[in-house]
């Protein structure tokens, strides 16, 4: 089974306005592009004329960070209206947003907070992703996102609770390795086990990417290049399933871009090894 | 004659009535220009990854942006440098065979009077010759839609002197009918009939002063919102020594063709913004001094089609 009907993209980047010449200067080497939805909701003209431009030079999907899926109180109609308009101008395969909530009593609270892991979480979920569908036609994937700490009340584990979410919601997963990385060292490792309970026959795209530690945790800062132990969950998830598209993130401390390229050369060539990519 | 009511309008009205004939024939001629060049039916070729700097300077400033670039890149190497009251001159930098082409080697020839930088643009057989040079490249963009197609020259004369002769036929036959009633005011007619008549070839002027066609004003536009970021960039490294400057110089040639030299104002280059904007009006992608009345021919360059 695949999660979802749409054509392999290959080895994209995460879009970043300060490498936009080295991007098309080097644009035979990037497979596709994943563009912040959020960037252009209220949309400058300046930043409209980038998106088409980006539109027609590459494939994109767009990647969404304020939609807050998990608010128990239904996500914003007004904030759902502009991101199916973005939707719509751009015309992606599918569309990502994070297994989170952002606001609280309609509030942004400023980052992605963890949803606790129980079934009436998913249940907020599956309503907020059926109203989202009556608005958006195009395929919603759903990313695991790094916890930074336990909501207490769990009624099972994070590879539990993204495999029945997905399963009742009927989303594709936006499978993000540096994050799965960073929960598994922070909150311990599962059983060996464990690798096969996460819900890989609905993988349809990865992002992997860098981060550091701060105070003996690992964060998810996406400001250095993909360690080592991220490259070997990356490896063994491309083995396992056939995923469609590989995203490099990179924010913060953007190095030249040569460097970038590597990375997302290095994420090809698993894919290319693994049957994913062409 | 006499029997035409619009004719026989007292001198307010007719006047009002004649305003209203001369913006008609603007429109209409800004209508007929603009449709004569459909190119933008199809959206602009990607961008290069390699932007060629000749290319975007024919493309945005004809021959003029393509001498600008041609100078900037023979005093990047040391084959030529900026004397005193805008004068360029050759440096003692003897070039080995096979290290300039064509179009450098003649620009350098060009370069030994020591001409003031704007005669370079008045230069003839300088241009004749670098408008042969430029033949491929010119057969390339015009496959491509990218130059301005002759429909767009066509359709300006046709507006020039369609416009022409309406704004003028009908300023004489309102002029013949008042001569004939034995009254004589129609001074201010005539100023307004010229002043159209200015008006109307300015409009072709500006509608058609560029090189590019409307996909080729869509490519560089694309082009600049590309790479333009790159300018800011490029910008901070002239004058230092080390590898930026030497990278610089690749994307250098390629920023002069897209923006002529204003952007080099403020920096230690700026001598060539301000020798190349002395006497010919703009440093950047419109015309130089050459453009006189040739200027529309299809060109910022004057050069012919
Ligand atoms: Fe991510």
């Amino acid at each position: 089974m695949t999660a979802i009907d749409a054509p392999a993209l290959g080895s994209g980047i995460g879009y970043r306005p300060q490498f936009r010449a080295d991007l098309f200067a080097y644009r035979d080497q990037i497979d596709f592009v994943e563009i912040i939805a959020d960037h252009y909701l209220d949309a400058s003209k300046e930043k409209l004329d980038e998106l088409e431009l980006l539109k027609s030079h590459f494939p994109l999907v767009a990647h969404g960070l304020d939609l807050s899926i998990g608010s128990a109180d239904g996500v914003d109609p007004r904030y759902l209206d502009k991101v199916a308009a973005l939707i719509e101008r751009i015309d992606p395969p599918w569309w990502s947003e994070h297994l989170c909530f952002t606001r609280a009593g309609g509030v942004s609270i400023g980052h992605l907070a963890s949803l606790p892991y129980t079934q009436e979480a998913i249940d907020v979920v599956a309503r907020n992703v059926e109203f989202v569908r009556r608005r958006i036609k195009t395929p919603l994937i759903l990313e695991n996102i790094t916890c930074v700490v336990r909501i207490p009340g769990g009624e099972m584990d994070e590879p539990e609770f993204l495999s029945r979410t997905l399963e009742a919601t009927d989303c594709g997963w936006l499978c993000d390795v540096a994050n799965m990385h960073v929960n598994a060292m922070n909150f311990g490792m599962g059983a060996e086990g464990e690798f096969e309970r996460w819900p890989w026959d609905r993988l349809v795209q990865m992002h992997y990417a860098g981060g550091r530690e701060r105070n003996g945790v690992l964060i998810d800062s996406h400001d250095a290049t993909t360690s080592e132990a991220v490259w070997m969950l990356y490896d063994r998830v491309v083995a396992r399933a056939p995923v469609k598209a590989v995203v490099l993130e990179r924010d913060e401390k953007i190095p030249p871009f040569n460097e970038l390229i590597d990375e997302v050369a290095r994420a090809r060539t698993t894919m290319v090894e693994n049957g994913r990519w062409r | 004659m006499q029997n035409i009511p619009l004719l026989n309008l007292p001198g307010p009205e007719f006047l009002n009535f004649f305003g209203l004939v001369v913006i008609i024939v603007l429109a209409a001629a800004y209508l007929c220009i603009r449709l004569a060049d459909r190119t933008d039916r199809r959206p602009p070729p990607p961008v290069p990854q390699n932007p060629d700097a000749m290319e975007v300077a024919f493309l945005q400033g004809g021959v003029n942006q393509v001498i600008r670039t041609l100078i900037y890149d023979l005093a990047q190497r040391g084959f030529v440098g900026l004397a005193a009251e805008d004068h360029v001159v050759p440096t003692e930098k003897q070039p080995q065979p096979g290290e300039l082409n064509a179009m450098e080697t003649r620009l350098l020839e060009a370069v030994q009077t020591k001409p003031k930088a704007h005669k370079l643009f008045e230069d003839l057989s300088l241009r004749r010759r670098l408008l042969e040079l430029l033949a491929p490249l010119r057969a390339k963009l015009a496959a491509e839609e990218l130059i301005k197609p002759q429909s767009v020259k066509i359709w300006r004369r046709r507006a020039q002197i369609g416009g022409t002769l309406i704004i003028v036929g009908l300023a004489l036959a309102k002029i013949y009918v008042e001569w004939e009633k034995g009254s004589a005011n129609v001074a201010y007619l005539v100023f307004l009939a010229a002043a159209s008549v200015a008006v109307l070839f300015a409009l072709a002027y500006v509608l058609t002063r560029t090189h590019a066609s409307r996909r080729g004003h869509a490519y560089l536009e694309a082009m600049r919102l590309a790479y333009g970021g790159r300018l800011k960039e490029a910008i901070g490294h002239i004058g230092s020594p080390g590898p930026e400057a030497r990278a610089f110089g690749g994307a250098a040639l390629f920023l002069i063709g897209l923006y002529g030299f204003s952007p080099l104002k403020g920096t230690t280059e700026a001598m060539f913004a301000e020798a190349f904007s002395r006497g010919s009006g703009s440093a950047g992608a419109d015309c130089g001094t050459s453009c006189g009345g040739s200027c529309g021919d299809g060109g910022a360059s004057g050069d012919g089609d």
